[in-house]
């Protein structure tokens, strides 16, 4: 399937107020997918908003709670409802900028909690509330988001990298890596893209890889995440 | 008997385990004094190893390292007995669920027990050694890890194992210049008590299941505790400084080979 019509799919955004998640929302937008935009924090990209009434695609919005299985459920049982199922789901989640540069030493065993939870222990929910629903339509398609740093240890060298977005890039690619082989023989896959230090500047190599994973061209590379060094 | 790290302070999580007490037996041996962390009671073991020396060269200290507190109540002790700690090797894991293997049946509850021990522990333990290690500008983080890559490993389990790569990546670009090395071994089966529980809980005949994981391991083998312990004295014994950050996979050639 070289060219997959997105006209009429459905998909969910997880982490959408963030720059990755913007920008792939503009793009299945475009291409008319419908979406569900989930986020930590109320929708607040007032651009997508003003666009919005371009587009012809259904949107929903809804917010979620750190850590609370039973809030992720809500939100995507009523993103199913409301689209009548799903077939994508993006994790986009990642650290701000501020974030990546605390000193190991500045970072107290409390501060880990919150942040891992945020993003390791968030992406295990959002799965979980999502994955069953496209198991039971028989497939699905899954991209997570997370950056090159746990592969390289990033440090001072390039200003980006932390304790905790080293740890918890390489730890998502383990999660992820183990959950692709649960569910592939689903029809469900699940494909990474690992943003580089420069990522900001790096829309377009972002979208090409997501519509890799999205259209179904990379389905054979089960597990597999490109890292966009 | 040469004992080259007489005067070095290691801290063993999972010391109990079946590679946790090989560690301990040959850290010791080298001359290092050893806090044997464990959530369940290791004195039987220090009295194993103290037992073999002149002067007492182990400490059991009973600790669930998925708690906060008491992680930070285990390193007042050894802050106040020993200063800190020149050696850190964060060994301690749980597998996860045993009756449940598969996502998405894995429960969020047996998620966050899972990960909180396996990489939110070696995270605690970790920025908890640090500031010791960086004032004595020397100090040596070994991670037991897990490849990125998965042969029916539950996805908590590799979570914490595979966080372990950029954590240990991350802590020598950042702490090179302090003197502060690491690194992390890379296993997927191991010859302990674990897998054999693991291959009963899944309905294998164990010892069927062993001699197919010795079959499919190029070596015809598993590795052994012993060869673990042997391989974490090497780095720990490593004066070469660009020795850091190094992530070895040991893995009977299954990952690549196969």
């Amino acid at each position: 399937m070289l060219n997959e019509n997105y006209k009429g799919r459905n998909g969910i955004i997880f982490g959408v107020n963030n720059f990755y998640g913007r920008e792939i929302s503009n793009f299945l937008s475009q291409n008319y997918v419908n979406l569900g935009l989930i986020d930590l924090d109320a929708y607040k990209d007032a651009a997508i908003v003003n666009r919005r009434k371009n587009y012809e695609n259904k949107m929903i919005y809804n917010t979620v709670i750190s850590g609370n299985e039973i809030s992720f459920q809500r939100a995507v049982e009523e993103v199913d409802d409301h689209l009548g199922g799903i077939d994508y789901l993006i994790c986009s989640y990642y650290l701000e900028e501020a974030r990546k540069k605390t000193d190991p030493e500045n970072l107290s065993t409390e501060t880990w909690d919150t942040w891992f939870e945020e993003w390791i222990l968030n992406y295990f929910l959002i799965m979980k509330a999502a994955v069953p629903l496209m198991i039971k339509k028989k497939g699905g398609r899954i991209v997570f988001m997370n950056t090159t740093s746990g592969y390289t240890g990033e440090g001072e060298i390039t200003g980006e990298g932390s304790i905790h977005e080293n740890a918890c890039s390489s730890g998502i690619t383990g999660m992820m890596t183990s959950i692709a082989r649960d569910i592939i023989p689903q029809g469900v896959s699940v494909n990474g893209i690992a943003l580089g230090p420069d990522y900001r500047n790096d829309v377009e190599r972002i979208i090409w890889a997501t519509h890799l994973w999205l259209s179904g061209m990379g389905e054979y590379s089960c597990g597999q995440i490109l890292k966009l060094y | 008997m040469e004992e080259p790290l007489k005067g070095k302070v290691t801290l063993v999580t999972g010391a109990g385990g079946g590679i946790g007490a090989k560690i301990c037996e040959r850290f010791a041996q080298l001359g290092s004094f050893i806090y044997l962390c464990d959530i369940e009671e290791t004195k039987d073991l220090a009295d194993i190893i103290n037992g073999k020396y002149e002067e007492p060269r182990s400490k059991p200290v009973r600790c669930d390292i998925s708690s906060r507190e008491e992680i930070k109540e285990m390193y007042h002790l050894i802050s106040r007995d020993h200063g800190g700690v020149d050696i850190l090797i964060n060994n301690a894991a749980v597998y996860g669920p045993l009756d449940t293997h598969h996502f998405p049946q894995i429960s969020y509850d047996d998620f966050l027990k899972t990960i909180k021990i396996d990489l939110s522990g070696a995270v605690y333990c970790t920025l908890m050694a640090l500031p010791y290690m960086k004032g004595k500008k020397c100090g040596k983080i070994i991670f037991t890890a897990a490849p990125l890559s998965s042969s029916g490993i539950p996805c908590p389990y590799l979570a914490g194992k595979a966080g372990f790569i950029g954590l240990a990546k991350f802590i020598a670009e950042k702490y090179s210049k302090h003197g502060i090395q690491t690194f992390a071994l890379l296993l997927r089966h191991v010859n302990t008590p674990m897998i054999r529980r693991v291959a009963k809980s899944r309905g294998h005949n164990v010892e069927e299941a062993i001699q197919k994981m010795n079959e499919n391991s190029l070596t015809g083998r598993m590795i052994i505790p012993e060869e673990i312990a042997e391989i974490y004295a090497y780095f720990a014994l490593a004066t070469v400084p660009d020795v850091n950050g190094i992530t070895l996979l040991s893995d009977g050639g299954i990952t690549y080979l196969r």
